[in-house]
């Protein structure tokens, strides 16, 4: 089965005035049908970039698209005209982003925004719009409804604000939802209940979600396939149960290591040392060897290749792969 | 997995990101924008220009003399050659040609411009400088001081001594004597007894707290905004003696507000800023985290606004001139220049250009300068482009 | 809401009892007298002297002077020193001259620095940006009066038109268009002269506020809802841009009096500006105070109505 989006060796820099900067360096992934995919990495790895750039939003200049390609349902994507894209976001592929206080207009009322999403796809009468924002709002578990169609978004509160950007995203029944990151900005409580609304949403609804996040946790909760990011690239891919189970990258390991939960009592937590890089002076050959424990000299030199585990699972390590190996036959 | 070795030598052949001071930075970013850097370049040729023309314009003999009349030689176009027989050898043009013409009276124009170029740039500054001053001070008592309660009993002696003063003032020495005499005995008994353990409840409500600095302050700037400024400066400028320090003096007093309020913003929200509250946990005292945390967190905005003043105030200026207020002839700034040379404006126009450029473009180097440091020192808006 | 504009008329009365305070010690205590009780001026008598002193009260304590002005002020019985008309009647008819240049200018402002900005903003570093950002710079460095002879040689040597005061003399018998033309021709020059500092402040004022506007997250969510673009800058982006400029609407009010001394002076229009600048030039007192006093009243006024309009126009106000 093909599969309904997928991001083939995407590149985006950005150009400063004597760097640039290579937010996405080479990534591919794809969503199927009715699936969760997440894509996990540290804040800064290109994981924002890379959803705005399917939907076309990355500004440019200073941002450009240096390479790749993007299939929605088989067609490419990437070079539509800005009338081709309105087409398709909010109607196809619809986003939910990481500031649920800020991505509201504070001049418009709720209804009045979510009416919008609807009436710009859609030709029908204000009326039937009306009677679909207050079901959406239902479905996004907003008490009274109709009330809350007039407040304007500051009289709402953070998770109700976020719930209202996830019925607009659903207006239009897209195939993809892209959630940026939508717990972020949430108090822990309500982050539990929007989560397990996104599950909810996703099951009733047979729609597919690209899922970002930095948090593993959460990973755990929603993911069928997980994308591991680390400086612009796809370092590790795989289904979830296999990727928390058999980690094959350093990095994906030091990520799972440091989850609290995971180590030992009495222990010191793990952190991986160093920093992400700088997306302008990144490290030569394997961008993440500076902070690898497991690095060897060919990684300063070599930029290592996608190593197959089967099932899907790959990571990219070229020692580890070949030190499995070893102990395996 | 919990050791791990050091990882510094092995960044090997990737390139380190750069590390820059924040000078060097600063100046990177104020490279990039050229209309700035020209500003700046203007700006310093017209500083080395004023002082020089100070310093070739001034004395009792000095070298360009911007008073000479020579009468036969009025109204002359620029770059023309003096005409020898009419001349005696002292009233030859420096440079053996009038660069900038003569005026009405065949005065060298080039020599009253250099003249009205330390004009121009005085006034700027001191200006400026005033209303900076005024500005900083005002604002940050506000910011910083402005929760301080101001007492019945503060008003009252404000009241006794103000009451003493004008008194004095205006002649009638014994009321005022007493007054004064009043008011420095209510001084003295506040200090020594530092806080009043307990006033007596007959006295209590002359501690209770009427309005705070900060109140008190911005109502004055309200104030001060209401009046119309040019008019205002006009009016004072006309009714006041004629001179450059009073121009300088009331531009730099009509125009302290904005300073004022930015500063007081500034102060409001650096003072809840951790490293503040970090200082004063550490026991620094008011006036150290005053000049050594805030009023360098505050100073970008204050040198933006200067620099911007400046080119308001050496506007009001040449305005003034051209009305006829200001300095007094036969001393030239670029103002009366024009002035003068306007009813002259078809026959000689350079006595309006010539002046009108001048003005123009040291103005515009300043506020092209301002701008520029602007948009350096506010990262929000560095990051948009 | 109630509460909230009790309290700012009466913050506004107390700023407006200080700023009659201060303006009226700036003129009474500054050194000199006026020309008609200056005991130096020639055409006068000591005896004449005397009378006029008395009858302007010129010969009491300060506080008695000031009582008196305001009564005579707020009660319309003010004269101008000068020439004994009243001041308000005379002001009334200044006002009436200046207005069509206020009116003008600013509707020359608003409209040109609006689609400046807002285009500036939306193509930002582009060639329209870059050279409205040098001229409105240029604008505002210019010294206006600089500025107004460049454009009087220009007009009047190019189309020979006459642009000094508000109207040709000796053209009362001539036909109706023609007068019509010679007054728009008389009002257009010192209007557009009055309107070029507004236009570049306003334009870059818009500007910026757009680009604040258009980096909000609110305005890539509506790109991401598939909106066109015009629904993208000029409904989401442009509404919320707009909010401050509301305000403004109330502050264009002490404009109505201040006109442009300058522009005024040069232009020989007979308008509040060259009125007050004669009387600054006559120290005639009542005049200069009760153009102070206008205008700071309309000073108040003004921000009072932009309070007033900011609660109406924002949803996140709510008193």
């Amino acid at each position: 089965m093909s599969p309904l989006l997928s991001v083939q060796n995407l590149k985006v820099y950005f150009r400063g005035d004597e760097t640039v900067a290579r937010a996405i360096d080479g990534v591919s992934y794809e969503v199927h049908a009715g699936e969760t995919v997440c894509l996990v990495g540290e804040s800064g790895c290109g994981k924002t970039v890379s959803a705005l750039t399917i939907l076309g939003l990355i500004p440019r200049p200073p941002g450009e698209i240096a390479g790749g390609k993007i299939f929605f349902k088989g067609r490419s994507i990437l070079g539509l005209k800005e009338e081709e894209f309105q087409q398709i976001r909010g109607k196809r592929i619809a986003m939910v982003f990481q500031e649920p206080m800020t991505s509201l207009n504070p001049v418009f009322t709720v209804g009045d925004q979510i009416k919008e999403a609807i009436m710009v796809h859609e030709a029908i009468a204000d009326r039937q719009a009306h009677s679909r924002c207050v079901g959406l709002l239902k479905d996004v578990g907003i008490p009274s409804p109709e009330e809350r169609l007039r407040d304007y978004p500051h009289q709402l509160s953070g998770g109700q604000r976020q719930r209202v950007m996830i019925a607009m995203a659903l207006a239009c029944n897209p195939n993809i939802v892209i959630a940026d990151e939508p717990t972020t900005a949430l108090d822990v409580t309500i982050q539990k209940q929007i989560l397990n609304l996104f599950k909810e949403l996703q099951k009733a609804r047979d729609m597919s979600l690209l899922y970002i996040t930095h948090d593993l946790n959460v990973v755990r909760e929603i993911a069928d396939c997980i994308y591991v990011m680390y400086a612009g690239i796809i370092v590790e891919q795989g289904k979830m149960e296999d990727l928390f189970e058999h980690a094959r990258h350093p990095y994906t390991m030091g990520l799972l290591a440091s989850l609290p939960h995971r180590a030992k009592r009495g222990r010191i937590l793990y952190s991986i040392p160093g920093t992400v890089p700088d997306p302008a002076y990144k490290p030569g050959g394997c961008p993440f060897h500076p902070r690898c424990e497991h690095a060897a000299g060919i990684c300063k030199k070599e930029f290592p290749e996608m190593c197959d585990y089967g099932d899907g699972h790959l990571s990219r390590c070229p020692v580890l792969y070949e030190r499995t190996n070893t102990v395996t036959f | 997995m919990t050791k791990f070795q050091p990882h510094s030598e092995s960044s090997s052949e990737a390139p380190p990101a750069p590390r820059r001071t924040q000078g060097q930075e600063f100046w990177r970013l104020f490279k990039k924008n050229r209309l700035a850097l020209a500003g700046l370049a203007i700006f310093l040729i017209f500083f080395i220009i004023a002082v020089a023309g100070l310093s070739v314009t001034s004395g009792t003999r000095p070298y360009f003399d911007p008073a000479l009349v020579r009468l036969p030689e009025k109204l002359r176009p620029p770059l023309s050659r003096p005409n020898l027989e009419v001349l005696i050898p002292g009233e030859m043009p420096p440079l053996g040609m009038y660069v900038f013409g003569t005026d009405d009276l065949g005065r060298d124009v080039f020599s009253r411009m250099l003249q009205g170029a330390w004009v121009s740039l005085t006034v700027g500054f001191v200006a400026v400088g005033i209303a900076v001053f005024v500005g900083i001070l005002l604002g940050g008592i506000a910011g910083y001081y402005g929760q301080t309660s101001i007492t019945i009993n503060h008003i009252f002696l404000f009241c006794l001594m103000l009451g003493g003063a004008s008194a004095f003032a205006f002649g009638s020495l014994f009321p005022g004597v007493i007054l004064l005499i009043a008011a420095i005995a209510f001084l003295y008994r506040s200090a020594r007894s530092g806080k009043p353990a307990k006033p007596s409840l007959a006295l209590a409500w002359l501690q209770k707290g009427a309005t705070s600095v900060d109140t008190l302050i911005m109502r004055f700037v309200d104030i001060m905004l209401c009046f119309p400024s040019f008019f205002l400066i006009l009016t004072v400028v006309a009714l006041l003696p004629a001179s450059i320090y009073n121009i300088m003096i009331v531009i730099g007093l009509t125009s302290w507000m904005g300073t004022t309020r930015f500063v007081r913003a500034e102060f409001l929200s650096l003072r809840e800023q951790d490293f503040v509250t970090a200082a004063k946990a550490l026991g620094v005292g008011d006036r150290r985290i005053i000049f050594r945390h805030m009023i360098p967190n505050a100073v970008a905005p204050v040198l933006v606004s200067a620099t911007i003043g400046i080119a308001g105030a050496i506007l009001t200026e040449a305005g003034l001139s051209f009305l006829g207020f200001g300095v007094p002839p036969p001393y030239a700034t670029w103002g009366n220049i024009l002035s003068d040379g306007k009813r002259f404006i078809f026959d000689a126009p350079w006595l309006t250009f010539i002046p009108g450029f001048a003005i123009l473009i040291v103005v515009l180097s300043f506020n092209l300068f301002g701008e520029g440091l602007r948009d350096i020192l506010n990262p929000k808006l560095r990051e948009r482009y | 809401m109630l509460s909230f504009i009790g309290r700012s008329i009466v913050q506004k009365m107390i700023t407006l009892f200080f700023v009659s305070v201060i303006s009226f010690l700036i003129i009474h205590l500054a050194p000199g007298e006026p020309s008609q009780v200056d005991p130096l001026n020639p055409k006068f008598t000591p005896e004449i002297v005397e009378r006029f002193r008395k009858e302007f009260h010129l010969d009491k304590p300060l506080y008695v002077q000031y009582l008196f002005f305001y009564r005579g002020l707020l009660s319309g019985r003010t004269v101008s020193w000068k020439d004994n008309q009243p001041v308000l009647a005379k002001m009334w008819e200044r006002f009436l001259n200046s207005l069509p240049l206020f009116i003008v200018g600013t509707i020359i402002t608003w409209t040109l620095s609006f689609p400046i900005g807002i285009r500036s903003a939306i193509f930002r570093g582009g060639i329209f940006d870059r050279s409205a950002t040098f001229f409105s710079y240029f604008l505002i460095s210019i010294p206006g009066f600089f500025f107004a002879y460049i454009l009087i040689i220009f007009v009047v040597t190019r189309f020979q038109v006459p642009v000094i005061g508000m109207q040709t003399f000796g053209l009362s018998d001539a036909s109706t268009v023609r007068i019509l033309m010679d007054r728009v021709w008389h009002l257009l020059l010192p209007s557009m002269l009055g309107a070029t500092g507004g236009i570049a402040i306003l334009s870059r004022y818009v500007r910026s506020q757009m680009l604040e506007v258009e980096g909000q997250d609110y305005v890539r969510t509506a790109k991401a809802k598939g909106l066109s673009w015009e629904q993208v800058h000029y409904k989401h982006a442009l509404r919320n841009a707009l909010l401050p400029f509301v305000t403004m609407f109330g502050l264009i009010l002490p404009g109505l009096i201040g006109g442009s001394v300058i522009i005024e002076s040069i232009f020989s229009w007979p308008g509040m500006g060259r009125m007050a600048y004669e009387a600054i030039l006559a120290r005639d007192y009542p005049i200069i105070l009760t153009v102070n006093f206008i205008s700071a009243v309309l000073v108040l006024l003004g921000t009072f109505i932009s309070d007033v309009l900011y609660l109406v126009v924002d949803p996140r106000i709510r008193l």
